[in-house]
C-alpha cells in the first residue's frame, strides 16, 4: 500500500482527542500497551517530563489530517565507563493500523534499497529532530522481544547493539549515528 | 470509583459561606477564622520550568465546606468540630503528600475560584495522594455523620458541551442535568467525560442550591507504566554502555525533515 508523504508536526495539548482515538494495535499485547499509552498517557507524561527534559512528541499527518503515526523522544543519560553523556531515548513509535505496512513512494529510499515505510519514516523524523539537539549521537530504545517487526526495523535503522533490559519482556537497542 | 476532591480553595469556601454574594475570599476567611470554623489550610509551592518556584497557592481540606455550610445554617458548634478535623487532616502526612504532588504538577491544578482539575492530567503520584486524602476525608465525614447531616455528593459526567450549557449525566440513575456554562471559568471548561461532584442544598421556600465541583476517578487510568513511564534522569542508576562513544556508527545520519509547529 502506497500512501502520500505525511507531514510531520509537533503534537501537544490540542491533539489530545486525536491521540485518544489513535489506534495502532492489531491485538498483540505490546501493541495494546503502546496504544493505551498513546491514548491515555503520552500527553500527560509530555507535560510532566518537559519540566525536566526536552521531551518531544511528533505526529505524522496524512493529507486528510488523520494521524498515521505518533512518536516521541527525550534526553537520555548514559554512561560510557565513568563518563556520563546525554543521548536520545526513543520513547515511543507507533503507526496507525490503517497505515501499517504502508510505504511512501515520494520519499527518497534510504540505504536499504527499498521503499521507505511509514514506521521507517517516523523513526527518521524522530532522529532528525533529536539530531538537531545538542546531544551525543547515540539513540536508545526499549522494544518488546515479541515485537518482531519493530526489532527488524531497529536492525534496519542501525539500532543494532543489544542490551538486556530490567524487564525480561523487553530488550534495549542502541545505535550510533554516523557524523558528517 | 468516583470521589470528591479532598481539598478546596478559599474562593470556594467564600462561596459556600455566602452563596450568590460577591465576597472576597480574604474577607470570608478572616471572618470564618475569627469564629474558628475554618482551618489554616496548606500552602503549595508549584515547581515550574527550570525548577523555579512560581506563585504560591493555598488549599484547604474539603471538610471546611461542610463546616462553613453548617455555620451558615446556624450550627456553629458542629462547624467548629469539623474545622478541627479539617485542621488535623491538613497537618497529616496525607495532606503533605498531596501538597507535594500538586506542587510537582506541570500545570497549576488549583485555580482562582474553581479548582482547575482535569482527570487526564494527573499522574500516579497525585492520583494516589488524592485517593488517600479523599478516603481520610470521607472517613471523617462518616464518623461525624451520626451527629450531623453532611449530605453526600452525587457524581455526574460531562456528556455534552454546548456554548451556554454543559450537559451532565448522573452516575446513578442516568438522568441528565444541565449546568450553565458560565458557571465554569475558562480554564475549567470540562471535556466530555470529566467527572463532576454535585450537591443539592435545600434553602427552603422552594429554592434549591445546586453546587458543582470537579471530582476525580480513582483507579481509572490503567495504562502501561513500563517502559514508557521511565524514571527521570538521576532517579535510578544510569545505564552503562561500555565503549559506545568510540564504537563504529551504525545509523545513517537522518535527513533534515521539516517539522511543523512548536516543540
Amino acid at each position: 500500500m502506497e500512501i502520500g508523504t505525511p507531514v510531520a508536526r509537533y503534537l501537544g495539548e490540542d491533539d489530545r482527542d486525536a491521540l485518544a482515538s489513535f489506534r495502532c494495535s492489531t491485538g498483540a499485547w505490546f501493541e495494546d500497551e503502546v496504544e493505551s499509552f498513546v491514548a491515555t498517557q503520552l500527553l500527560r507524561r509530555h507535560a510532566a517530563r518537559r519540566l525536566h527534559t526536552r521531551h518531544t512528541v511528533i505526529g505524522l499527518e496524512a493529507e486528510s489530517g488523520e494521524l498515521v503515526a505518533v512518536g516521541a523522544h527525550e534526553e537520555d543519560l548514559l554512561h560510557d565507563g565513568d563518563s556520563p553523556f546525554t543521548s536520545t531515548f526513543l520513547v515511543v513509535a507507533a503507526v496507525a493500523v490503517e497505515a501499517q505496512g504502508g510505504t511512501l513512494p515520494d520519499v527518497e529510499p534510504l540505504d536499504e534499497g527499498r521503499l521507505v515505510s511509514v514506521g521507517r519514516y517516523l523513526l527518521e523524523v524522530l532522529m532528525s529532530d533529536a539530531d538537531a539537539a545538542a546531544r551525543e549521537p547515540v539513540f536508545r530504545a526499549v522494544v518488546a522481544k515479541d515485537n518482531v517487526r519493530s526489532l527488524a526495523l531497529c536492525t534496519r535503522v542501525g539500532l543494532t547493539r543489544v542490551l538486556a533490559d530490567r524487564d525480561p519482556r523487553f530488550e534495549q537497542r542502541l545505535g550510533v549515528v554516523r557524523q558528517g | 470509583m468516583l470521589a470528591e476532591l479532598p481539598f478546596t480553595t478559599a474562593e470556594a469556601i467564600a462561596a459556600e459561606y455566602k452563596p450568590g454574594v460577591r465576597l472576597t475570599s480574604k474577607a470570608a476567611i478572616r471572618t470564618l477564622r475569627s469564629k474558628s470554623v475554618v482551618s489554616d489550610g496548606v500552602s503549595i509551592r508549584p515547581r515550574r520550568e527550570h525548577g523555579r518556584v512560581a506563585g504560591g497557592q493555598h488549599i484547604y481540606s474539603a471538610l471546611n465546606l461542610d463546616a462553613v455550610r453548617l455555620y451558615r445554617r446556624g450550627d456553629e458548634a458542629a462547624a467548629r468540630k469539623i474545622a478541627e478535623r479539617a485542621q488535623a487532616l491538613e497537618r497529616g502526612d496525607g495532606a503533605a503528600r498531596l501538597a507535594k504532588a500538586l506542587a510537582d504538577e506541570p500545570e497549576p491544578v488549583v485555580g482562582s475560584g474553581w479548582m482547575v482539575f482535569r482527570t487526564s492530567n494527573y499522574d500516579g503520584v497525585l492520583e494516589k495522594a488524592l485517593a488517600e486524602l479523599s478516603q481520610a476525608t470521607e472517613h471523617e465525614r462518616e464518623a461525624m455523620g451520626d451527629a450531623v447531616d453532611l449530605g453526600r455528593a452525587t457524581f455526574a459526567r460531562v456528556v455534552k458541551v454546548h456554548s451556554d450549557v454543559v450537559e451532565l449525566r448522573l452516575d446513578e440513575g442516568g438522568a441528565t442535568v444541565p449546568l450553565p456554562a458560565h458557571e465554569l471559568p475558562e480554564r475549567m471548561a470540562p471535556a466530555v467525560g470529566s467527572v463532576v461532584a454535585l450537591r443539592w442544598e435545600d434553602l427552603g421556600a422552594g429554592m434549591t442550591l445546586l453546587k458543582a465541583a470537579p471530582a476525580f476517578e480513582t483507579g481509572a487510568r490503567s495504562g502501561p507504566a513500563y517502559p514508557y513511564d521511565r524514571p527521570l534522569l538521576g532517579e535510578e542508576p544510569p545505564t552503562v554502555v561500555e565503549g559506545i562513544l568510540a564504537s563504529a556508527p551504525t545509523i545513517r545520519r537522518p535527513r533534515a525533515i521539516p517539522i511543523r509547529g512548536v516543540s
